[in-house]
């Protein structure tokens, strides 16, 4: 019989059971949501933040006029997934392909994709077969053929292929001033700089690297709408360097042509402004191209500039001159008798290229006497002669933004003996740097101020674009007379005109100060009577000088004088300089 | 033969209670199902609503993978025009089209202007700042 009450029962249990189940569940979703709420909440955190580091842009190098110099190309690095190219048919026609369009081996390449596992040690000591998922193809691959090569994977349907963004260094003008640049090697996808400005201002170019926190969905993309922590990757610091690209090109024409005609060992060319040391050009052969390293050699990218000397001959005539001018030893017109070239001092010999007798201060450097120098600077005294070679900067270094750099070969006064004072005025027996040579000669042109060489201008932080110039230093006075200027100039202004040393340097409607240095190279202990440096420093125009320029050849052939050899490269040099900086002829042709 | 006893006032009652609980329970399911159906409208709006910005965020992330490629490219078009403005490259064509250029004298240059050397990039902000303020 079913009474009522036994169907309120089952009502009841049956309630009761699923009260029970109900409850179960409540539980159970109070102990995943809330006690286990801090567990849960950070595996699957874990699960879904990302994180991504980024890094900056390398800074860039420009010149003066803010033209490119050094950059940073977009390149491509491609890698493949062994286990998605597919079968060894599939692999060998992947690898035919990349292997003609790259010009990579094939074979190469076949094995790299073709091996489908690796065998990775174990924390236990042993090792184990995982399967492989990585194969490198190329890396810095040109951005223009990775889009060509893009397309036909796409085309053809090769799959596995992944292509990365990188970035590469680039050198837009190729040879253009790469001794100075320098340049970087790629380790781990980072930037080495190893010689150059690139190295010498690697901490302002290095870019900064920051990491990115995000949240992420099941594609791998980040949420636009999830937690996000982001720090920003700064570029690097940008360089404008004061060489001036046009005038570089002239110079490192002229120096092609130098190396062409003369087949030197080596040549370098260094234009500065007098006023204020800017390098506006700096050139060295023989050189290399910073985007092409197959063929690059270690004699190439070697600074020579900086790092090597040589005896400035007599290019140094004028500054030991200046010094007896300024002691008031002598005048411009003080004669000296160069006793028909051939001098006794000290037990030794001193040449003139030439016989020559009575001579004046102005004839002496006109005509190159080395006996009437060593007459000079005997009236000078060592004391005095040491502090005139100080005070013009030698054997100090000049202050340009390069290393290493050499503060050559010059001697204290105590470790003199009785022939330095004859020979160092004529640039033998003391070395020094082709910087240091152009910056004793921009104290000359600019009314005796011994600037520093300047190589860098300003730097731009290209994130705030704010500018930071580097600032001109005070330069002390060589001369402290006011007529040595001018009679020191007045004197160069002879090299170049009939009677002096350097008639090839001489330009056509320009005054041009300079002095030719022929020096015998030093070989095994001995001055060489093969193996010269032929060099020509000077600047024009003498009345206010627009540049100096210093052009030396080492072991020219055929011919060896600096007037022969550096004097006309001079003075194509010079001469397309002045009409690129519009500097109007001093007078007409038919008027001097 | 089963005999079922009734009580008539317990019936009487138990059909009264009967019929108020019916009406109670129609009027609580009633409101159940406008709760559930609340919720449901809810439920739907917010799916919608995180399927769209979905869609978007997909969108974005597309536009910003687009964005970079551009980057690229201008970066790429930005060396390129550095390598054709190079002397090499533009000596090259001088020699390759003949083109009959010359220097010219000074006496034939003529500046009809001021002639200032602005950089190319003119300094938005030059001062003083200390370099490691970065």
């Amino acid at each position: 019989m079913i009474t009522h009450d036994n169907i309120t029962i089952r009502i009841k249990l049956v309630f009761f059971l699923v009260g029970i189940v109900l409850f179960s569940l409540v539980f159970r979703l109070y102990h995943v949501q809330i006690t286990r709420h801090p567990e849960l909440l950070a595996k699957a955190k874990l699960k879904y933040t990302a994180v991504a580091s980024k890094t900056g842009e390398r800074g860039k190098i420009y010149d003066f006029n803010g033209n490119l110099l050094v950059g940073n190309a977009p390149c491509v690095t491609i890698v493949a997934d062994p286990q998605i190219v597919g079968d060894n048919a599939k692999c060998r026609e992947v690898a035919d392909y990349f292997a003609e369009k790259l010009a990579l081996p094939s074979e190469v390449l076949y094995k790299r994709l073709s091996k489908k596992t690796r065998v990775v040690p174990t924390k236990t000591g042993g090792r184990k077969l995982v399967k492989n998922l990585y194969a490198p193809i190329e890396q810095m691959v040109d951005y223009e053929l990775s889009k060509q090569i893009k397309k036909d994977i796409e085309t053809r349907g090769f799959k596995g292929i992944t292509f990365r963004d990188k970035t590469k260094r680039y050198y837009p003008k190729n040879e253009l001033l790469a001794n100075i640049l320098g340049f970087t090697n790629i380790d781990r996808d980072q930037a080495i700089a190893v010689v150059g400005v690139e190295k010498l201002f690697n901490n302002r170019f290095c870019p900064t690297r920051a990491k990115t926190r995000y949240e992420r969905g099941r594609d791998g993309l980040p949420l636009i709408y999830g937690n996000r922590t982001e720090k920003e990757a700064k570029d690097g610091l940008n360089v404008y360097l004061t060489i001036q690209e046009s005038i570089q090109v002239i110079l490192e024409e002229e120096l092609d042509k130098l190396m062409a005609k003369w087949s030197p060992k080596a040549a370098y060319a260094i234009m500065a402004e007098p006023y204020t040391g800017n390098i506006l050009a700096i050139a060295q052969r023989p050189t290399y191209n910073p985007n092409d390293r197959s063929t690059m050699k270690a004699s190439a990218w070697r600074n020579r500039i900086t790092e090597d000397v040589f005896e400035p001959g007599s290019t140094m005539k004028p500054i030991a001159i200046a010094g007896a001018l300024d002691y008031g030893v002598v005048t411009p017109r003080t004669r000296f008798n160069c006793e028909k070239g051939r001098w006794i001092y000290a037990k030794r010999l001193l040449r003139d290229s030439h016989p020559m007798e009575n001579l004046t201060v102005s004839e002496i450097i006109q005509k190159s006497s080395n006996i009437g120098t060593a007459k000079i600077s005997l009236l000078l005294g060592e004391e005095r002669l040491y502090q005139v070679l100080c005070r013009f900067g030698f054997g100090q270094k000049t202050g340009i933004a390069l290393k290493p750099e050499t503060v050559g070969i010059f001697h204290p006064l105590k470790r003199w003996d009785s022939l330095s004072i004859t020979r160092f005025p004529m640039g033998q027996g003391i070395a020094a740097s082709p910087l240091q040579l152009v910056r004793s000669y921009c104290a000359l042109a600019n009314g005796g101020n011994l600037v520093k060489l300047r190589l860098v201008d300003r730097l731009e932080n290209p994130t705030t674009g704010s500018l930071v110039k580097v600032p001109l230093e005070p330069a002390p006075r060589v001369f402290f007379r006011s007529s040595t200027h001018k009679q020191i100039i007045d004197m160069m202004k002879l090299v170049t005109r009939q009677g002096g040393t350097a008639l090839q340097a001489a330009i056509p409607g320009y005054d041009v100060a300079g002095k030719t240095g022929t020096s015998q190279k030093v070989v095994n202990g001995t001055y060489s009577h093969a193996k010269f440096f032929a060099s020509f420093i000077g600047f024009v125009p003498v009345e206010n000088p627009a540049f100096v320029l210093l052009v030396t050849a080492d072991e020219p052939q055929k011919n060896y004088y600096g007037g022969t050899v550096a004097g006309p490269a001079f003075k194509s040099i010079a001469e397309k300089t002045l009409r690129l900086m519009n500097v109007k002829p001093t007078f007409t042709v038919a008027n001097k | 033969m089963n005999f079922h006893l009734t009580d008539n006032s317990k019936q009487k009652r138990s059909r009264k209670s009967k019929q108020n609980t019916s009406h109670f329970s129609f009027v609580g399911f009633f409101k159940i199902i406008v709760i559930a159906v609340l919720i449901f409208l809810v439920l739907n709006a917010r799916i919608t609503l995180m399927s769209k910005t979905t869609i978007l965020s997909k969108n974005i992330n597309q536009i910003q993978s687009r964005i970079q490629t551009f980057n690229r490219d201008i970066a790429h078009l930005r060396v390129e025009k550095e390598t054709l403005c190079g002397w090499k490259h533009i000596k090259q064509k001088i020699r390759q089209f003949n083109l009959a250029l010359q220097v010219p004298d000074p006496y034939q240059v003529r500046h009809l202007g001021v002639r200032v050397n602005l950089p190319r990039r003119a300094p938005r902000n030059e001062q003083g700042m200390l370099v490691s303020q970065r």
